[in-house]
């Protein structure tokens, strides 16, 4: 073999036709990652009032991947009144978050008070996957109308859209140390700064869209791993937020959806239920549901394992007793997000309003219930 | 302003290096110079168009 | 003819043997526990006219409770909520209703620790010990608020209660079933909005 390489004439062919194979890696890859980056999916809701843009609350954010959409469903009846943010698509590797945030898009109606809904929080975290992780860009939802594709992104903002980045991340607001990921992870960002880092400038956005709107709940959609602790919960500021929290979880256990209530950490900074609560009015919370694919101990990474959540693995550290909560399907995170978003609003309105006075309750309505959900599958809501 | 200063030196480091691993895969004569070169060839091009 | 009878007495003495065997259906389940049980009348109107606190050591749970009393119409005036009271702090002949299960994360918000919590803990069953106060250890949490911290501080409390709430999915190794007595009962409940009935009863409420 050393000998065809001893022939001048043969070593260019041969040569030639390594780099020419390189570069057909590279078209065949790198179309694959730039139409990942450039898809530019549409999201829409039949009762949106208006679409405001993240670069209204930050124009350093203007013609960036991260001027992502905010919806505005106003009330039909008062847009006076509380008001709620969904903040789905913080980490785009947890999918139900984002789900959760469509599902409110495409078919909540406001009666009284003010919605906002955001779908991608972290647009350049769906620009990639994780590296090394081998996972599915896309996975798909069976719909009336048809399979309806999602994009599976990366926890952390693109090394395209942010580098370099420091060793140790100092949370600017605490100077806290954090480690070299989290300067690209949205949830340790809050709340953020006007000409901070592209993850910065995000978090910072949003805190304005919060204080600038004086937006009276802000709730946060996240999936962790089965194996991790604070699971299948709700994640409160200290006070107010906490007391809401504890009431949604009472009735929550009533309709026989178990759920467990955690208080902010005060030593951990920069997340959204943490810093929002504490920077802004507004009553912040995070949401926890259980998902497979997050998780360490899953076998091989296929689009069925996002969506149903089975894994042999999995099942074997369940009988084990090794998990905080048991992987579910993703119908089964979605009802559990919706269902815990409806409580907290109804628990908002019975202890800030329990006569009913005009303009006092956040009035929502037109979602299906967690049992519509469980037993049809998301698809059927969904446009 | 540092940050794009830093990107632009980054890219310069990147295309030198893609250079020389070109560079070798032309000149030498051993099969697994020109295989690992082909290899980086593809993570250096695209880390270089700012693909991935 | 002889064998021929002595083989047939032995099987019908056979058949009369197995016949008599107990029916397994009808025995009980030793492990089978009561729950969502009514308070028991002793308990009637208990706190109505007593000074009452709430408080918590672990800084889990406090706000579900106070929830919960909420649903049973106690208004917030009928009691004082302290997150991190002391035995010292309160009146004699009072009523604490201690919520227990530890939250890392409520630890930290609250600035302290599971030493300085357990140390709480304590104090509060000695004082009700020595007849000062009534201890009322409410758990929960399931096993979440369960496991090595939580159980130090959770027997600390069970030391001096004279009556405790549980949610029974805590109980699963019977933690709480072997710490209770006549003397400190255990009432073990299916969910945490099963306790709005016994806190009616105890703050006297129809």
């Amino acid at each position: 073999m050393r000998n065809l390489l001893e022939n001048k004439r043969t070593n260019l062919i041969i040569t030639l036709l390594l780099v020419l194979g390189s570069l057909v890696v590279v078209w065949v890859t790198g179309k694959q990652y730039y139409d990942f980056r450039h898809d530019d999916y549409q999201f829409s809701g039949p009762n949106v009032t208006r679409v405001e843009k993240f670069s209204d609350y930050n124009p350093n954010l203007i013609n960036t991947i991260g001027d992502s959409d905010i919806f505005v469903i106003e009330g039909s009846v008062s847009s006076n009144g509380p008001s709620l943010l969904i903040l789905g698509g913080t980490h785009p590797n947890e999918p139900s978050g984002q789900l959760t945030s469509v599902l409110f898009l495409e078919n909540l109606e406001v009666e009284v008070g003010t919605v906002y809904i955001i779908t991608e929080a972290n647009r350049s975290a769906y620009s990639a996957t994780n590296p090394q992780e081998g996972s599915p860009m896309y996975y798909d939802i069976p719909t009336d109308n048809g399979v309806r594709t999602f994009k599976y992104g990366s926890r952390a903002t693109s090394f395209v859209d942010q580098w370099p980045n420091p060793d140790i991340f100092v949370h600017p607001a605490s100077g806290q140390k954090l480690s070299n990921q989290d300067t690209r992870n949205l949830n340790r960002s809050y709340p953020g700064r006007i000409d901070g880092y592209y993850t910065e400038r995000v978090a910072y956005a949003i805190t304005q869209l919060i204080i600038q709107n004086d937006i009276t709940m802000t709730i946060d959609l996240h999936e962790a791993s089965p194996e991790y602790m604070t699971n299948n919960a709700i994640v409160a500021h200290p006070g107010a937020a906490m007391n809401i929290a504890s009431h949604a979880y009472l009735y929550l256990e009533l309709a026989g959806i178990t759920i467990k209530t955690e208080t902010s950490p005060s030593n951990l900074r920069g997340l959204s239920h943490r810093e929002l609560g504490l920077y802004t009015d507004t009553l912040a919370f995070l949401c926890e549901t259980s998902n497979a694919s997050q998780g360490r101990i899953h076998g091989i990474f296929t689009e069925d394992l996002i969506v149903s959540g089975e894994d042999k693995f999995y099942q074997k550290a369940e009988e084990l007793g090794l998990l905080a909560a048991r992987p579910t399907t993703i119908h089964e995170r979605v009802a559990r997000h919706m269902a815990t978003i409806i409580q907290i609003v109804d628990s908002y309105n019975a202890i800030y309003n329990p006569t009913n006075q005009d303009n006092q309750s956040l009035i929502i309505q037109n979602m299906p219930s967690y049992s519509d959900v469980m037993t049809n599958g998301i698809g059927k809501y969904l446009q | 302003m540092l940050y794009t200063i830093l990107m632009v030196i980054y890219l310069i480091i990147l295309a030198f290096v893609l250079a020389m691993v070109v560079w070798i895969i032309f000149t030498s004569k051993k099969w697994t110079d020109k295989i690992i070169g082909a290899i980086a060839i593809i993570l250096f091009l695209l880390r270089l168009l700012l693909i991935k | 003819m002889k064998k021929l009878w002595i083989l047939l007495s032995v099987l019908v003495l056979s058949f009369i043997v197995v016949g008599c065997k107990p029916n397994e259906e009808e025995e009980e389940d030793p492990t089978a526990k009561d729950i969502d049980i009514v308070l028991a009348t002793t308990w009637q109107d208990e706190l109505q006219a007593k000074t009452v606190y709430l408080t918590t050591c672990g800084q889990a749970d406090i706000d579900i409770i106070r929830n919960v009393m909420m649903m049973a119409g106690i208004l917030d005036t009928a009691y004082t909520q302290d997150n991190m009271l002391t035995a010292a702090e309160v009146e004699d002949d009072s009523v604490v209703i201690l919520v227990v299960g530890t939250s890392g994360k409520g630890l930290g918000a609250a600035g302290t620790n599971v030493t300085a919590e357990n140390t709480r803990a304590e104090a509060f069953a000695t004082k009700a010990n020595s007849g000062k106060i009534e201890l009322i250890v409410v758990h929960i949490g399931g096993t979440d608020r369960r496991g090595e911290l939580s159980d130090t501080i959770i027997g600390s409390a069970l030391a001096g209660s004279d009556l405790t709430f549980v949610v029974i999915t805590g109980d699963a190794d019977d933690f709480f079933t072997d710490h209770a007595s006549d003397a400190a009962p255990l009432y073990l409940f299916s969910t945490a909005s099963k306790l709005v009935a016994p806190f009616k009863v105890l703050f006297g409420i129809e």
